[in-house]
């Protein structure tokens, strides 16, 4: 399968939805320019060429769910790649059945009976 | 006889090293408002503070993961939300990286590409959990 192929295939099985880029780039620039307004004067290379980096890291994360978007950008005060989700329901407080250390152990072994293997 | 063993012991080593793929610590934090049971190490805090904006970030779980593992690694937080982690092919010169994908409601909602980089991680904002945030942190260790 070259490229090509794949990206065909890629856009048949995760299309990106009207508009979900556009939201992305809003909540992107809304972000970016938050701390900046109050340091605009302190607008240097550097802070642009890191806008710029997160602007091409934001192509490299695919979205695949409708509701739920997503941007990539670099933090330079905190020297980190970030990637912000949006749209996302709270995780839940239940067990989490591959984590041993989880509820569910407690839960279980509470209700065990003391002849059960 | 010393000589050839020495030389023969240098050369597994040092392909050994050579061969040796990226080392990661994978794991979840819980950015709050209040302080509440084992804390990030304070640097990680500070910069994690600098993205999330909580003063208080809960260590939830983690664990260190050998990419070289040819296999899937996930990363469980809940449930409902949890991450998996394969390492990505490349050239001997070229930096270690990694593919990601998240997972939600057993869905995946987004997949993306990390270069695993001394210095810089890798957070990810997660959903709202109890009264702070899921936060998903990838470092190189």
């Amino acid at each position: 399968m070259n490229d090509n192929d794949l990206k065909a295939l890629l856009q048949e099985t995760c299309p990106t939805l009207p508009g979900q880029e556009a939201r992305a780039w809003n909540l992107l620039n809304e972000r970016l320019q938050k701390p900046a307004r109050g340091t605009f004067a302190r607008l240097t290379w550097q802070s642009v060429l890191a806008y710029g980096a997160g602007v091409a890291v934001l192509a490299m994360v695919a979205i695949q769910s409708p509701g739920i978007f997503a941007t990539a950008f670099y933090s330079q005060p905190a020297h980190a790649q970030v990637v912000w989700l949006n749209g996302m329901e709270p995780a839940t407080d239940g067990p989490t059945y591959m984590d041993p250390t989880s509820k569910l152990d407690e839960r279980s072994s509470a209700t065990k009976s003391p002849d059960s293997l | 006889m010393t000589r050839p063993f020495l030389t023969l012991l240098a050369l597994v080593l040092f392909t050994g090293l050579a061969h040796a793929g990226p080392l990661i610590w994978a794991g979840y934090f819980v950015g709050e408002v209040r302080p509440s049971g084992p804390q990030a190490p304070p640097v990680l805090s500070g910069r994690l503070q600098q993205v999330f904006g909580f003063p208080y970030y809960r260590f939830l779980k983690g664990k260190n993961i050998d990419l070289r593992a040819p296999r899937d690694h996930w990363v469980m937080a809940r449930p409902d939300f949890f991450v998996r982690i394969q390492a990505l092919p490349h050239p001997p010169d070229a930096p270690d990286g990694l593919m990601y994908e998240i997972y939600k409601d057993g869905f995946i909602i987004a997949r993306g590409q990390y270069i695993v980089t001394p210095d810089t991680p890798l957070f990810i904002n997660g959903p709202d959990f109890h009264h702070g945030r899921l936060i998903f942190v990838i470092e190189s260790r």
